[in-house]
């Protein structure tokens, strides 16, 4: 039973980061049509900055969680205004350039932060009592923030004028325009809200895994699944992918080993790719 | 008339520089060598950056008809495969092992390419992706064969046992080394050259530009699709395999997706609207690796990547694209003084490498 309650977590846990960053890849690539391969290096600085911010500056855990996810979409958005804003149209120059600033990005960080793994301690410590099933407290906590995050972006979504009018921007573009939806401030805030998403899952994964240079190269790889099983521009569909491969991942890590889960994920983003390119909930209207 | 004679003049600057290109390339391995103790690092980085050359020149045919595929590692990586095993296991010659490599890498791009380009634009470049993600994951998690994470070491590789001249082993095998990849460069440009200039590359033009307006003109789209992908895949087959016996051994490592991705940046840095684009990019980029080593090496890496940035932004069709356009507009000028005829605009490519749709 433990076992069981144990891995469900640990899935559960790890299924919400995958959530988080592969949300923040899926609006970025919705709305600009890029595919961003730098967006591992924004989970990698957001994972710098708590520790930062939480060990060198001496913040609480939320409140260094707050401000590296704000410092990284603010990043983001200074990123999309300077150079990707350009290359919008584009995929091979926004591939190649999202390319040129991973590179920059990670040994930038390099050269701030050093080539050492770094520890982020989490405020609470020990196991809860759940109707008598006893969990980490650490993931617990990690997974009500996470939780709280993406009910936010739900909010925001569904609820406000701009989250509308981004949806709007992903199902039509030019439909959107039409109504007076300012394409460029949707860029801004979608590249924005994406990496501030991929600045919270680093921030998240620091404290339980631990905060290195290469942290955020496995979230990305996952993310491309994720999105492809999940349907390219859908946010129910990445939710669902995202919290099926963190099932995956966990149970076939702790049955079989860690190569497994990732050739199970990319076989099936294969299939998905060739049979059903649209998603799991994507609808058959051709997008390309 | 001026712009004819002109036009001949150029033709025979470029055979002359073929030829001079074509001897300095034949010299090369012997002066670098002789030039000094560094020679033999200079012919190291050499080799490995026209095996990366003669990959992203063949990887320019499906980036001409509009696909960028960003799993081209995969096909080295197959014809790595293919070539050691059968050289070790069954002790097939080593030049045999290329073309078995070739052949191999071939069949499978033929197999993988029937279903993967339905796919269009994004989701194509994601499908080659987890392709090239599924065959290196393949090659981590097979023992017994394939040696896992490890790989295989120990490979053989090509000698010559009464020495070139008074060179070492070592230098010997560079040497030998040094011309099959000058080969496989030669073969790849050749056979993109020729496929250019025959009917077939306007074919693959018209794919980028609207697959479906050339599907409705009658044309065979898939075969000419496959010939790309395929004809692409052999070239890299060859130059995967030659890596791993030059170096020795063959592990997981050497074909992730980073090595896809540079195989890509080289075409799109260089400029992928024609043959010397790779090959400018190739020569800039594929040297990095060993050049920008250590810990010092992270400056040069930031202004690496913001290099990259920078060229992206200022010169959207790549490096040769750019010159291409000055060269373009600078004859244009001298053509249309008054009392001339006047040359035709013609359009200079826009970013080749943007799927249509």
């Amino acid at each position: 039973m433990s076992v069981v309650a144990q891995l469900l977590v640990n899935a559960i846990t790890l299924g919400l980061i995958y959530v988080l960053v592969s949300l923040g890849f899926n609006i970025v690539f919705g709305i600009m049509d890029v595919i961003n391969f730098a967006h591992g290096m924004f989970v990698m600085w957001g994972g710098f900055l708590v520790f930062s911010l939480a060990v060198g500056a001496g913040l609480g855990f939320v409140p260094a969680l707050v401000l590296a996810t704000v410092t990284v979409g603010v990043g983001g958005l200074l990123i999309e205004r300077g150079v990707l804003r350009r290359v919008v149209g584009r995929p091979a120059a926004g591939l190649v350039i999202t390319l040129g600033l991973s590179i920059m990005m990670q040994n930038i960080a390099l050269a701030v932060f050093g080539p050492d793994p770094r520890a982020v301690p989490l405020p609470v410590d020990g196991a809860v009592d759940v109707f008598g099933v006893v969990l980490p407290a650490q993931r617990l906590l990690v997974a009500g923030v996470a939780l709280v995050a993406l009910g936010l972006l739900y909010v925001f979504l569904m609820r406000t004028n701009a989250g509308r009018a981004l949806r709007a921007v992903a199902q039509d573009p030019e439909a959107a325009a039409l109504q007076g939806v300012d394409r460029n401030r949707m860029y801004a805030l979608s590249f924005g809200l994406g990496t501030a998403l991929a600045g919270l899952a680093g921030a998240l994964m620091g404290p339980l895994l631990s905060v290195n240079l290469g942290m955020g190269d496995d979230p990305l790889l996952k993310a491309f699944v994720v999105v492809v099983i999940g349907g390219l521009g859908s946010i129910s569909g990445t939710a669902a992918a995202g919290m099926l491969l963190g099932l995956l991942d966990s149970t076939t890590q702790y049955f079989v080993g860690a190569g497994a889960a990732d050739l199970v994920a990319f076989g099936a983003m294969v299939v998905f790719l060739l049979v059903r390119p649209q998603g799991l909930f994507g609808s058959t209207e051709e997008r390309s | 008339m001026e712009i004819w004679a002109s036009t001949s003049q150029r033709r025979h600057t470029a055979l002359v520089g073929v030829v001079a290109v074509g001897l300095l390339a034949l010299l090369y391995p012997i002066v670098v060598l002789l030039s000094g103790r560094e020679g033999t690092y200079y012919l190291h980085v050499t080799i490995l950056v026209l095996l990366y050359a003669g990959t992203a020149v063949g990887l320019n045919l499906p980036i001409k008809m509009g696909y960028l595929p960003v799993g081209q590692a995969a096909f080295m990586a197959i014809g790595a495969y293919t070539s050691a095993l059968a050289t070790r296991s069954l002790g097939v010659p080593i030049p045999v092992g290329f073309v078995l490599a070739s052949l191999s890498a071939g069949l499978v791009a033929l197999a993988f390419g029937r279903v993967v380009l339905r796919l269009r634009g994004t989701y194509f470049v994601l499908g080659t992706f987890a392709f090239g993600e599924v065959v290196r994951l393949i090659a981590v998690s097979q023992q017994s064969v394939l040696g896992g994470a490890e790989g295989i070491s120990g490979l053989p590789t090509l000698t010559y046992a009464p020495g070139i001249l008074a060179f070492t082993p070592r230098q010997t095998r560079e040497i030998l080394f040094y011309y099959c990849a000058l080969l496989l460069v030669v073969v790849a440009c050749t056979v993109v050259w020729v496929t250019y200039r025959s009917s077939v590359g306007h074919i693959l033009d018209a794919l980028r530009m609207d697959l479906r307006l050339a599907e409705s003109q009658g044309l065979n789209t898939v075969a000419f699709r496959l010939y790309a992908f395929v004809v692409s895949a052999m070239l890299a087959g060859p130059a995967g395999a030659m890596l791993v016996h030059y170096l020795a051994f063959v592990n997981p490592q050497m074909f992730t997706s980073v090595a896809s991705v540079n195989l890509l940046m080289m075409n799109v840095i260089g400029g992928s609207s024609s043959m010397l684009g790779p090959l400018v990019g190739a020569l800039l980029i594929a040297p990095l690796p060993e050049v920008l080593r250590g810990a010092d090496a992270v400056v040069a890496q930031i202004l690496y990547g913001g290099l990259i940035v920078a060229v992206m932004l200022a010169w959207p069709t790549g490096i040769v694209g750019a010159l291409q356009a000055v060269l373009h507009r600078a004859r244009w000028r001298r053509a249309s003084r008054p009392g001339e005829p006047r040359l035709t605009g013609e359009t200079v490519a826009g970013e080749s490498a943007t799927p249509g749709s």
